[in-house]
């Protein structure tokens, strides 16, 4: 409560222009870190000429438009730095509430991560600069004040590295494809119809041309966005570090089972109503119902993890 | 004041501004101009003859030539324009010092093969993974596999294959599939292989160790396979890079072990 009181003090005195000589040097010298940071990322960031910037924000947002492709699969990426810092702003008394001390363990993180970012640029490899940005914006404060602020920086700093583009996650693309076209298939014919897989498409009798499951159709978009958002909610929600990550992990069977539902309800469409509807309003818009059905799938499979099974159980005996 | 106080603060700065010094004055490399593989295709490769395909940058209405067809071979018949080694799209979409050459090969028996070369320039992206533009062109891949090409007198050359699909609407608006196969392998100063993650690692071993950029070529072989389950493709495209093989070797990149 003391450190909560010094906060309250020091914002007042900031508000009154009352600072001590001390903290203005400080406050002073940490603008000039912040204007380093953006340079050495901003204007010496990025050594892939294609974007034609040195800056490694805009190579990062050149991806994230990129319609191509597999740049799609990261239009999530705008929303992330908002996250991060609804995150920090969430638990802002906590963190100011801490003890802190200079940790040279910090120290350790910063020159690797700097020197993570050289090699980065001299590789030309961008995601590595972007993933030594991550690792200063938390070696950083852990430097400066100590590891019990850098623990509470872990989540809010490293949920950064989903704005990061990983393309070669792509690899994974096909074997989804394949995966939800074959599943797809068994349920289809569980439910009487008559479906045939040919590579990664299925045909149907409404539709003997067949329904592609094309690489957009894959389900990396929707896992990619799942786990995103599935990472931030099992932060939030879950009391235990096993839980968090039962959780987080849960999103990846959630997008894919939520795909894989998706794929059989645009053929159960195309059987009723033909294949006009079914590849063209149904196909476009059945992509959010069934994103908004595995987010639901996620509220209530965290709400399961938060029960107290053992309580219940035992007010179950009671009860008989 | 006291100034160890400030100390972190200024560690930190201190480092902040080697770091932006070492990346504004060491991070450059220097262009190795020499290619691993000759940049030209032979216009014969036994009972295959080749023809260099040229293309219009006309956005409107993008063409492709052989150049058996072309009086000037890189002047635009039509418009007088000069015509290039690549399409508009990638022109586009790669650095501007990258090179190409592109020739399709037909035999006797009606077959074609395309052949292309894409030698980098200094950046990296110069050569992105198959799978990422053939898909982007609107290919399903729908297998991969490593095969050994023997070649005399050295180890087998190894190349990846892909096995893609692409649908597409005939003159009479049916959908039909066209069934093909991709192989490739990229070759840079005496090294060859065909793993996209193995070429990765040596380009950035020499940027870092050596401050140099090699010129890696990556040659792709690509026709068509009779059907969804034919295999014959195989051993017509291992025929055929053995073949071709030969004709791209420079001195320095020959891997004699005679």
């Amino acid at each position: 409560m003391q450190n909560q009181t010094n906060i309250k003090v020091w914002s007042e005195r900031w508000r009154l222009g009352a600072l001590e000589s001390q903290e203005l040097i400080r406050i002073g010298l940490v603008s000039v870190m912040i204007g380093l940071l953006f340079m050495l990322f901003h204007m010496l960031g990025n050594t892939v000429e294609n974007v034609n910037s040195r800056s490694a924000f805009t190579w990062m947002v050149a991806r994230w438009g990129d319609t191509i492709s597999f740049g799609a699969d990261y239009s999530h990426g705008y929303f992330i730095p908002f996250v991060s810092l609804a995150v920090l702003w969430y638990r802002r008394k906590e963190i100011f509430s801490v003890e802190t001390w200079v940790d040279w363990r910090g120290l350790v993180v910063v020159i690797g991560a700097l020197f993570m970012h050289w090699l980065g640029a001299k590789m030309q490899q961008t995601r590595l600069s972007l993933m030594s940005l991550v690792l200063l914006t938390w070696g950083i404060p852990f430097y400066l004040f100590g590891w019990r602020i850098a623990k509470n920086l872990i989540f809010p700093c490293s949920y950064l590295i989903f704005c990061i583009p990983l393309n070669f996650l792509d690899v994974i693309a096909f074997p989804l494809r394949i995966f939800s076209t074959k599943i797809a298939v068994g349920m289809l014919n569980g439910f009487g119809i008559e479906a045939v897989r040919s590579g990664t498409a299925i045909l149907i009798p409404s539709m003997p041309t067949g329904m592609d499951v094309a690489d957009p159709c894959s389900g990396l978009r929707s896992l990619l966005a799942m786990t995103a958002l599935t990472a931030v909610y099992a932060y939030f929600t879950q009391k235990t570090f096993i839980k968090k990550w039962i959780l987080f992990l849960s999103s990846i069977p959630l997008a894919v089972i939520g795909n894989i539902a998706r794929i059989v309800t645009i053929a159960f469409v195309s059987e009723a109503l033909g294949p006009k509807p079914a590849l063209g309003l149904y196909h476009d818009y059945s992509g959010y119902i069934l994103f908004a059905a595995a987010i639901t799938a996620m509220v209530i499979f965290g709400g399961l993890l938060n029960m107290g099974f053992k309580e219940m159980l035992k007010k179950w005996k009671f009860v008989r | 004041m006291e100034i160890r106080s400030l100390t972190p603060h200024l560690t930190l700065i201190g480092l902040l501004v080697l770091t932006a010094l070492a990346l504004a004055f060491t991070v450059d490399v220097t262009l190795s101009d020499t290619p691993g593989v000759r940049m030209e295709l032979p216009s014969q490769i036994d009972d295959w003859s080749g023809d260099e395909l040229r293309y219009s940058h006309d956005r409107d209405n993008p063409k492709q030539y052989r150049v058996s067809e072309l009086e000037l071979p890189d002047i635009d018949p039509e418009t007088g324009k000069k015509l290039f080694t690549m399409s508009y799209a990638e022109y586009e979409a790669l650095p501007h010092d990258t090179e190409f050459v592109k020739s399709i090969y037909t035999n006797n028996t009606d077959g074609n093969v395309f052949v292309s070369i894409v030698l980098s320039g200094k950046e990296r992206n110069s050569i992105h993974r198959p799978q990422r533009c053939l898909v982007g062109q609107g290919n399903t891949i729908v297998g991969t596999e490593r095969m050994e090409i023997p070649l005399a007198g050295r180890e087998p050359l190894k190349v990846d294959v892909l096995k893609t699909e692409r649908r597409y609407r005939n003159a009479n608006g049916e959908m039909q599939t066209y069934y093909g196969y991709y192989a490739y392998w990229f070759v840079g100063q005496s090294r060859e292989t065909p793993s996209h993650y193995e070429r990765m690692f040596w380009l950035a071993w020499d940027r870092v160790v050596h401050s140099v950029a090699h010129r890696w070529a990556y040659i792709a072989v690509s026709g068509q396979r009779a059907d969804e389950n034919s295999q014959d493709y195989k051993q017509d495209m291992k025929d055929f890079v053995e073949k071709l093989y030969p004709y791209l070797l420079i001195d320095h990149s020959r891997h004699d072990k005679s």
